[in-house]
């Protein structure tokens, strides 16, 4: 009786806020999807199945708060910022490589791992089983503890649920189908994600430099194709650290460009320098205006493993 | 590598020359004991208390307690007169299956390297080792310790492997504590099986890590370069919790006004 090697999380699709008793609303946790697989040791696994258990060594004994092992959990990876999750912050977390970086990271910003549903328990596969069903055997056999939290459902109301997460500036909901079984790898309308702001996929054409401004660079300049032509899509200035920055300016170093990758060349930027369009990055906005503008762009960090040509320009 | 000894395989009529080396090595983090006041590193002395004075290594010969505060003096020539001393052999007495000796008799493992001249007794030796499954039992004198050993083919070389001998291994009766069989049901029994099976996995040292030393050392490092040694923050899990309280109640408050209520509920998925 072993557990599979890994397992591809089951995905959500995009919706509005509603309310449905046949669903149950839950935060939808800003962090890093992970799945738990508590043996005799804790192993990590990420959404794209690469292992991460050493990037989070304060998650090492969530084998300890099972109350059988042999079990997988479904979850998030978050921190907290004033209180509550911070993508942003987790950023620092993700690109530690070495243990001391690990290590000193941890320190000092320690995670916390939600869990949300249980795919394994005590080498039984929960996979079949109604979400329901599952969400109850994860609380009554899991252990919550400093580095461990299940996370709270409330049935039916969607709408009121979605205001009040809005109200306190969380990222959004997921709606989860109460008989629905765990479906990996797929995107499946059993569970749906209502976001408060949306989020894209851009092209980095390059950047603007403000001397009067912070170091490094003031803002991103973001492309993404429209019937294979890469237009322009507005610029995002928020949402990086220092380290960010400076990550991204190394990146950037051999990408630099004469000329404007648009095409047509598009609106005159001032104190622009054109990169060529290859690193891929996500970016969080309120609304994508008709003039081809994002209104309060959020950088988020770059998505290595979309290609630029899968950047589409979002509708209005 | 440094060489360890040097000797020979004995094996019937044949003797095979090998250099010894040792296959393991504990990583422990040593420290050393200083004065407080100077940071001086301490030396040890051996100081004699009857004379009251400090003796010098050459001063120092070997005795045995036969009985309390009595004993009897060995010197070097002593030694040369026992049997099996200089013999400088790994005498080979018996081969058996691995299988059959419990790890207990296990000590230490040393690498054995094929001395010039040498190399195709060993290859072969190795050879009819793996193609007959068998292990072998044999007798080393090392320095002016006897050991009874094994050899056996590890990595593509031979490895001895020195063994406690039959009385050297502590009988479970001189435990202080005796321990009694207790009634077991058979359902405890089959859930204890499940935990195992649960767990079971193929042996694969490299997942076992000294997590313990790696955090000492990094701790040491951090001093060296003269930072402050921070105490690892705890997340404020309770914040998450009081989240999630807060939501739950300020949904319950809209509720109970009908005017927050939302239209009827949809159907929806």
């Amino acid at each position: 009786m072993m557990l599979p090697e890994n397992i591809r999380p089951m995905l959500a699709v995009g919706a509005e806020p509603f309310d449905s008793a046949d669903y149950q609303f839950e935060i939808k946790w800003d962090g890093l999807r992970a799945l738990a697989f508590l043996t005799g040791a804790t192993r990590l696994q990420s959404r794209n199945l690469r292992e991460i258990t050493a990037q989070y060594p304060e998650l090492a004994a969530l084998h300890r708060q099972t109350r059988r092992p042999a079990t997988v959990l479904d979850g998030e990876i978050i921190t907290l910022k004033e209180g509550k999750p911070s993508f942003q912050q987790l950023q620092s977390r993700m690109h530690a490589v070495s243990p001391q970086a690990v290590r000193r990271a941890a320190r000092e910003n320690p995670v916390i791992y939600i869990a949300f549903d249980l795919l394994y328990y005590n080498g039984r596969s929960l996979l079949r089983e109604p979400w329901q069903t599952r969400r109850e055997l994860l609380q009554a056999n899991i252990i919550p503890g400093p580095h461990l939290l299940i996370s709270d459902a409330v049935p039916e109301k969607g709408r009121a649920f979605f205001r009040e997460v809005v109200a306190k500036g969380l990222e959004g909901i997921m709606a989860k189908e109460k008989n629905s079984p765990y479906l990996p790898g797929k995107r499946s309308p059993w569970w749906k994600k209502i976001r408060a702001t949306k989020s894209g996929h851009f092209v980095i054409c390059g950047y603007t430099v403000n001397p009067a401004g912070r170091q490094g660079f003031s803002a991103l300049v973001l492309g993404a194709f429209r019937d294979g032509r890469l237009l322009p899509c507005g610029l995002v200035g928020t949402g990086f650290s220092e380290e960010e920055i400076n990550r991204l300016l190394r990146l950037f170093k051999p990408l630099v460009a004469e000329e404007s990758p648009f095409s047509p060349s598009g609106p005159a930027v001032p104190g622009v320098r054109w990169l060529r369009p290859e690193i891929v990055c996500e970016v969080e906005y309120l609304q994508f205006t008709a003039a081809g503008q994002l209104r309060h762009p959020l950088y988020r960090g770059l998505r290595p493993e979309v290609h630029p040509t899968m950047c589409r320009v979002p509708d209005n | 590598m440094r060489t360890l000894w040097k000797g020979a395989i004995s094996f019937g009529l044949v003797n095979i020359p090998i250099k010894m080396y040792t296959a393991t090595q504990r990583q422990d983090i040593r420290f050393h004991y200083l004065h407080a006041a100077c940071k001086t590193p301490v030396q040890t002395r051996r100081y004699c208390p009857s004379c009251r004075a400090e003796v010098n290594r050459e001063d120092l010969v070997w005795g045995y307690e036969y009985e309390k505060g009595r004993y009897v003096i060995l010197k070097e020539e002593d030694f040369q007169n026992l049997p099996d001393e200089n013999t400088k052999t790994i005498d080979i007495l018996d081969f058996i299956n691995l299988a059959e000796v419990d790890p207990v008799y296990f000590d230490k493992s040393y690498f054995l390297e094929p001395a010039p001249g040498g190399e195709k007794a060993y290859a072969l030796l190795k050879r009819a080792m793996v193609e007959t499954g068998k292990i072998a039992v044999a007798k080393v004198m090392i320095r002016t310790k006897s050991s009874l050993c094994c050899l056996r083919v590890f990595a593509g070389l031979l490895m001895m492997v020195t063994m406690f001998y039959p009385d050297e291994v502590r009988s479970p009766e001189t435990l202080t504590h005796q321990i009694k069989e207790p009634p077991l049901h058979p359902n405890e029994i089959s859930m204890a099986n499940s935990l195992v099976e649960n767990l079971s996995a193929p042996f694969n040292p490299a997942k076992y890590t000294n997590d313990y030393r790696a955090a000492l050392m990094e701790l040491i490092q951090a001093k060296i370069a003269g930072e402050e040694v921070a105490v690892p923050s705890s997340p404020e899990t309770e914040k998450v919790v009081d989240l999630m309280e807060a939501l739950r109640a300020s949904l319950q408050a809209t509720e109970k006004k009908p005017a927050a209520r939302g239209r009827r509920k949809t159907k929806t998925g």
